[in-house]
């Protein structure tokens, strides 16, 4: 149910057509930086699909908890954005954001889990349902899995660099780690992920 | 040294399937985030060094931690004894289908088919109920020991094997069961039309996050079927003939309910069993098919709720915030505020939580104002 732009309170979320769909993401940052919200919707329409695919692999939560980190991933790049610093690009650094997200969120999951435990319905992920599996091979199916049981920073190397296709020296200056250390990670993923492949090909 | 791409792998890798939200809920992630947005001001100048914003992120699961013990437990200054969440074990028959859902004091069990056996510990303060719920009926019990049975979402049979039951068929005058005793369907029972079991809509509840939904007022018990003593027949004697009745104008028909309203009460029913993926569902359908109507302040708040309840805390701070949008003014706001900040705590979103405790302060409800209270403390103590 989308809002209506009718009244004066509302105009900021008006998708702003023109202006925006030229300047470039660094632009769209600085104009975040100085409160324009528009320029907030516009961030979010250009990347919300490749933050939501990063976030989807990248932490292990439910496709309801996806939304969450989605929606705290873009407020924290609007609460930051005055302080972004131009040595990589606007995606990466987003992907940053969302893996800092996604890690305190995880950290989070258990206590929450305990809490709602009474609330919720025993629902399937939806994920895990027979209809979703039937459509996916089984190497994918082993790989998921595998990709699930990577530490988190060894996950987030993997579908930063591999997957979205980040430079590994510009992903290890976003997520602040030094090249070796980044190196590494993605070495120990790789290693784990192709050792399904090699299992299933044996 | 800088590992070799392995391209077999990232091209396996690249069919991992992701969830790409539908259109509907991508805007409706995109409106939350916006209304958030516009209540805060991005960062003017630095918050310090890089530690102090790491250290910021390290403390607030630790703050969620703390609030996350307030929402299970109570939102009021001191947390107030509560009873087990779990009164009951419940062993299921192989094929079974039931949820089991508690909030404070209210446990039950949906059942849609099979069998389950059902053991409930004595139940020791008076607001706390147990209940097995089906399409149909509700089985209430204290302390006892006892068989359900459901054949397509029907109730089938209940047998007791300890304390006392209590059956509520629709339809039908209410039954007490004692040890030993067995009540089971018959195809003149599901010939009889269904009354709601539920009463309408209560008035604003307290602002836990999981406000009980009013309990159906407890029919009088019939005596206990096979306890019944019996009665000789009365000798024959010939009826004396009945005076014509005087014809009397029909009332008139109750009008039919709107869709809106069968949407309603839909929600309603499948909020009080406990269903509250189905149930946030129908309250949407009030809301869909008459946005401005006499039902949809009722449903959007009835909405936020089930949401909640049901785990979705995403959609659920959207449609608090949009409740607040839409009805400001409504006596249910400083509820509404109070419970969506503390889902913002749980994100870690401090300062829109605060926002909405503040906003909360000055609510007439005095455990509301207690709720809002213990939020703004809880944030300031972490």
């Amino acid at each position: 149910m989308s809002v209506g732009p009718n009244t004066g309170k509302l105009i900021a979320l008006r998708r702003v057509q023109g202006a925006t769909r030229e300047m470039s993401d660094e632009a769209l940052l600085a104009a975040c930086g100085v409160g324009e919200a528009a320029a907030l919707g516009a961030l979010f329409d250009r990347h919300h699909r490749v933050v939501y695919r990063f976030l989807s692999r990248a932490a292990t939560t439910s496709a309801d908890d996806v939304d969450d980190l989605v929606q705290t991933t873009f407020l924290e790049a609007w609460r930051s954005a005055k302080r972004y610093k131009s040595k990589g690009s606007v995606r990466s650094w987003l992907f940053g954001i969302a893996a800092n997200v996604s890690r305190h969120y995880v950290r989070g999951e258990v206590r929450r889990r305990m809490a709602y435990a009474g609330f919720t319905d025993q629902r399937p992920n939806d994920l895990d349902s027979p209809a979703v599996a039937a459509e996916r091979n089984e190497l994918v199916d082993q790989l998921e899995v595998a990709l699930r049981a990577l530490s988190h920073d060894q996950r987030v190397a993997f579908v930063m660099c591999d997957l979205e296709g980040i430079p590994g020296v510009e992903a290890a200056r976003t997520l602040g780690v030094r090249k070796g250390t980044m190196w590494r990670r993605l070495h120990d993923a790789r290693k784990a992920l192709r050792a399904v492949l090699d299992g299933s090909s044996a | 040294m800088k590992p070799r791409v392995d391209e077999k792998l990232i091209a396996a890798a690249e069919q991992l399937p992701f969830v790409e939200p539908d259109a509907e809920r991508r805007e409706d992630v995109r409106t939350a985030l916006l209304i958030a947005a516009r209540t805060e001001r991005p960062a003017t100048e630095s918050r310090g060094p890089r530690r102090a914003r790491l250290a910021w992120w390290l403390g607030a699961p630790a703050l969620a931690a703390a609030v996350v013990l307030f929402v299970a437990i109570d939102r009021g200054p001191k947390p107030a004894p509560v009873p087990s969440l779990k009164m009951a074990t419940v062993e299921a028959s192989e094929g079974a289908h039931f949820t089991h859902t508690s909030m404070d004091t209210d446990e039950v069990v949906r059942l849609t088919s099979g069998r389950v056996t059902v053991r409930v510990q004595k139940l020791e303060h008076e607001e706390q109920r147990f209940r097995v719920v089906t399409s149909d009926a509700e089985v209430e019990v204290r302390g006892t020991s006892f068989d359900v049975e459901v054949v397509d979402d029907r109730l089938r049979e209940v047998v007791v094997h300890e304390g006392l039951v209590e059956v509520r068929p629709k339809g039908r005058p209410a039954l007490l069961l004692a040890a030993g005793e067995r009540w089971t369907a018959t195809t003149v029972t599901a010939a009889i039309p269904a009354p709601e079991l539920a009463p309408a809509p209560a008035p604003a509840p307290t602002p836990e996050l999981a406000p009980a939904p009013a309990p159906a007022p407890a029919p009088t018990p019939a005596p206990i079927a096979s306890l019944a003593p019996e009665v000789e027949p009365e000798p024959e004697v010939a009826p004396e003939p009945e005076p014509e009745p005087e014809l009397e104008p029909e009332p008139e028909p109750e009008p039919e309910p709107t869709e809106a309203e069968v949407a309603f009460q839909d929600g309603w029913r499948t909020l009080r069993a406990g269903n509250y993926g189905n149930a946030a569902d129908a309250f949407h359908t009030v809301i869909a098919l008459d946005p401005d109507g006499p039902l949809a302040q009722d449903a959007r708040y009835w909405r936020a709720i089930a949401q909640a309840r049901a785990g979705r805390a995403a959609t659920a701070r959207i449609s608090m915030a949009r409740f607040l949008e839409k009805h400001p003014k409504s006596s249910r706001a400083g509820e509404i505020s109070t419970m969506l900040g503390w889902l913002l705590v749980d994100v870690g979103d401090r300062e829109a939580a605060q926002r909405r405790f503040k906003a909360a302060m000055h609510d007439d409800d005095e455990k509301v104002r207690n709720s809002a209270r213990a939020g703004l403390e809880a944030l300031r103590n972490n």
